[in-house]
């Protein structure tokens, strides 16, 4: 009779810990020996080999040490109070109890995704491997990148709910000291109750959320966090997001892909220099037209001028409104392709390009050199290899255009001139983030020149390239890999 | 903030090659070339470059002064030299100078704006544009005006690279014969240039946040020579492009320039380019309004983001005052004697004193010893 009192209460206090609303397993081994476990957390197969079949070889009342010995398992834990397993049996652990004392072992067979290729930041000649949801893979995944034993993982835990773990990563020679205390200051004074993605614990903790710019980089590939670690900046990785944050960040980061690197200097540079173009066409196309079109229209050589007025001759709209209709169309489009099912998506094709590109100029809604420009700059704002960087820069088109409509060219210096400030004042981690001329040596933003390499400005892309050369001649002689 | 009592904010002294030009170039660019052309006539280039050897000069005896006194700007030496009350009083004089060049840049700016693009563009609206970036921009300290100055360095070398487009239709002729004036209308066409070629006093403000000191007579002089070169490549052009006639009645010779170049898809080059010269004229400004605040800090300890709003204030308000192109050409000529004595004269006598004054010490240390 006792053995089965045991089991049965055993059942009973751990159901109560769930509000006796759970599927658990209670299997009395023996009178004094009892396992609890959640069937499909649990490896079976481990499960019967690796714990069931040792315990019943075992004598009718063996010691916590009897149990602990005979156990072919790697992580077993001792359990003082019934309370402290539930947490434990949750993640696919087994309790083994005895009425003296319990311990748990692992034997977890949680779900979770096997390794991918990366999705939104594919490269054609990278590697083919993204992070996924399991912050236990992605470590791994970056520490068998880098098995140096300097890569340092820093483990958080944060919300009393969800209790989501955040491994803050970098290379204990490489990053900066100070930088990675702010880091941990800035995790540790976070107070929530959930964190689910790592896009809102970048915006909790990067310097000025206020600023529409992302100070902070999210990323999903695994080549783009293992070199920034390798640069000695920081990554954040939280539970359950496939995307780490890697920081501190400058503007120009945002820009450059891996992909730049895969293809060699000179195709590499030219497609940088071609993003900076694009990046000139998405935001200064549009109000370019306003403002022309509006106040300006001596700047336009009369060839040309005269084949504008034609096409914006059946237009009744002022260029403001007619521009903003369209951008707001595009962007009406991009967010609808992005929401509908891949299999609805073919849709959005046929009514964007067909419907409203050529039906709004045959009703005379708009002209047809706008609708070119529209797409033109949306072209040059998806070129942006950064998502948020890119609906960032979509955004600062909107006032441009509209202060373009209101005060012609010089509303369009308005807005550059106070994006550009603004990029300029923030700092990504306490470092400058935007910074066409190497940062000013200022106490609170040291740092060390020769760990964190130079601004990759467009100027500095041949500084970045002699050195990617000398790397590749030098170091490829025994490496064969190229790493700066 | 940008507290410059501490020495928190320290830069390399290459980044002087783009602060130092930029307060030079600011607006006087847009139209020197009438009034130089006046006293030299078709000589007027030697002024520019009699102008541009002064001020090389100049530079050398500023840094010079500066390395005398170590990590002191204008206000410290003031201060030592001349004790605290007459110390004080040329402070004040100098941030007034600084103040009235602000206010100088922004109403010909503005003036430039509306004799070309918008005629009916308030006065009060765009110098509140202006100084609305102003504080932007000033509130985020050093930092930004350096990165800005950086922008515009290269907005600069842009621009001028546009000049090369006249020259297609020039007759070189007009430069000959060469020398064909007096030393003196030389002379007189050199102080003319005035306002255009200062603002490299702002060294001796910047001279004791630079790091390595020992490089600052290098960076300053590259800076100095680039502002001369380009002033020195305008002026040439201006001369062998416009007639005699023609040169003395424009008023924005640089500007008329640009008006020229065209090409299959864009025309009037000056449409964009006087907007975009914003990006030029605001470091400039950003500049001068911390030199203020440097001093209301050093002397009176003001709260600097309020004097800052007060400054821009002052700014507004006074451009707003002045009405007609008349008005602003006055104020342009008074700027422009009043900074060749802070610029020129001023310096040399700063040199001097800073001699005398370490003569003197070394005279009582010797006695004391």
């Amino acid at each position: 009779m006792a053995d089965f009192d045991f089991a049965a209460s055993l059942q009973e206090q751990i159901s109560a810990l769930f509000h006796h609303r759970v599927h658990l397993v209670v299997r009395s081994i023996s009178p004094s020996v009892a396992i609890c476990y959640m069937p499909q957390h649990v490896d079976t197969k481990q499960l019967h080999t690796s714990i069931l079949s040792p315990l019943l070889q075992l004598g009718q009342t063996p010691t916590i040490e009897d149990l602990r010995s005979s156990l072919p398992i790697g992580e077993i834990m001792d359990i003082a109070a019934i309370p402290e397993c539930a947490p434990l049996i949750v993640k696919g652990w087994v309790y083994i109890a005895t009425p003296q004392a319990g311990i748990a072992a692992n034997v977890a067979d949680l779900p979770k995704r096997s390794l991918t290729s990366p999705e939104n930041e594919t490269t054609i000649l990278g590697p083919m491997v993204a992070f996924t949801e399991s912050i236990g893979m992605n470590t791994t995944l970056l520490r068998t990148s880098i098995p140096d034993t300097e890569l340092c993982s820093e483990e958080y835990k944060m919300g009393n709910k969800r209790n989501t773990t955040i491994h803050l990563m970098f290379m204990a020679d490489r990053a900066n000291p100070d930088r990675v205390e702010l880091v941990r200051q800035r995790i540790k004074q976070l107070r929530l109750n959930d964190v689910t993605g790592s896009s809102e614990l970048m915006h909790m903790i990067q310097d000025n959320d206020l600023s529409v710019f992302p100070q902070l980089m999210l990323t999903e590939r695994i080549d783009l966090a293992s070199h920034s670690l390798i640069e000695g900046k920081i990554i954040i990785l939280l539970d359950g997001s496939p995307l780490v944050i890697v920081g501190p960040s400058e503007f120009i980061d945002f820009f450059l892909s891996m992909e730049d690197r895969y293809l060699g200097w000179g195709i590499g540079t030219f497609i940088r220099a071609l993003r900076m173009v694009a990046l000139i066409l998405s935001v200064f196309l549009t109000p370019a037209y306003v403002a022309a079109l509006t106040f300006h229209y001596e700047i336009i050589p009369s060839s040309l001028l005269v084949s504008l007025i034609e096409s914006r001759s059946k237009v009744p709209f002022p260029p403001l409104f007619e521009t903003i209709i369209l951008e707001v169309t595009m962007e009406l489009l991009r967010e609808a392709g992005a929401r509908l099912p891949t299999k609805v998506g073919q849709t959005m094709g046929i009514v964007g390009g067909i419907v409203i590109g050529q039906a709004a100029v045959q009703a005379g809604f708009t002209s047809n050199i706008l609708i070119m420009l529209v797409a033109l700059a949306a072209l040059g704002s998806f070129a942006t290899p950064d998502y948020l960087m890119s609906s960032s820069l979509r955004l600062v088109r909107y006032p441009m255009v509209i202060f373009a409509g209101i005060w012609g060219s010089i509303g369009i210096v308005f807005v550059t001139s106070l994006v550009t400030m603004h990029l300029i004042r923030q700092t990504s981690l306490g470092r400058p983030y935007f910074s066409p001329v190497h940062p000013i040596k200022e106490s609170d933003l040291a740092y060390d020149e020769v760990l964190l390499p130079e601004p990759k400005g467009l100027t500095a892309t041949g500084h970045r390239v002699r050195k990617y050369v000398r790397s590749i001649s030098l170091r490829s002689l025994w490496t064969g890999k190229i790493d700066e | 903030m940008s507290s410059g009592t501490s020495h928190k904010y320290q830069f390399k002294a290459y980044m002087l090659l783009f602060l130092v030009c930029n307060v030079q170039v600011g607006v006087g660019i847009f139209g020197f070339q009438r009034y130089i052309y006046k006293e030299a006539g078709h000589d007027a280039w030697m002024s520019v470059l009699l102008s541009g050897i002064a001020t090389h000069l100049i530079v050398w005896i500023m840094v010079k002064t500066l390395e005398m006194h170590k990590s002191l700007d204008l206000y410290g030496i003031q201060h030592v030299l001349f004790g605290k009350w007459i110390g004080g009083v040329l402070s004040i004089c100098m941030m007034l100078y600084f103040l009235t060049n602000m206010t100088t840049i922004v109403r010909t700016y503005i003036e430039a704006i509306q004799s070309w693009i918008f005629p009916d563009f308030p006065t009060w609206l765009l110098s509140l544009i202006l100084l609305v970036l102003m504080v932007y921009g000033s509130l985020g300290g050093i930092r930004v005006i350096l990165q800005t100055s950086f922008i515009s360095f290269f907005l600069i070398i842009a621009t001028s690279l546009f000049f090369n487009y006249p020259i297609r239709y020039v007759e070189w002729s007009r430069l000959l014969p060469i020398y064909d004036t007096t030393a003196q209308h030389i002379w007189v066409g050199a102080i003319k240039m005035g306002f255009t070629i200062t603002g490299f006093e702002v060294i001796f403000m910047l001279y004791r946040h630079v790091q390595d000191k020992n490089k600052v007579m290098r960076y300053a002089q590259a800076s100095v020579l680039f502002t001369n070169i380009l002033y020195l490549f305008i002026m040439i052009v201006s001369i062998i492009y416009f007639s005699e006639n023609q040169i003395l009645r424009t008023i924005w010779g640089s500007i008329n320039l640009l008006k020229i170049i065209k090409y299959p898809f864009l025309e009037r080059i000056e449409f964009i380019a006087i907007p975009f010269w914003m990006l030029v004229v605001l470091p400039g400004i950003m500049q001068l309004a911390w030199n203020v605040l440097r001093g209301t800090v050093q002397l009176f300890g003001w709260n600097e983001k309020l004097t800052l709003y007060g400054l821009a204030v002052i700014v507004i308000v006074a451009s707003s005052t002045l009405h007609n192109r008349g008005q602003v050409n006055q104020l342009n000529d008074f700027i422009g004697i009043y900074s060749v004595i802070v610029s020129y004269c001023y310096p040399l006598l700063l040199f001097a004193l800073t001699y005398v004054y370490k003569w003197r010490k070394r005279e009582k240390g010797s006695d004391a010893h």
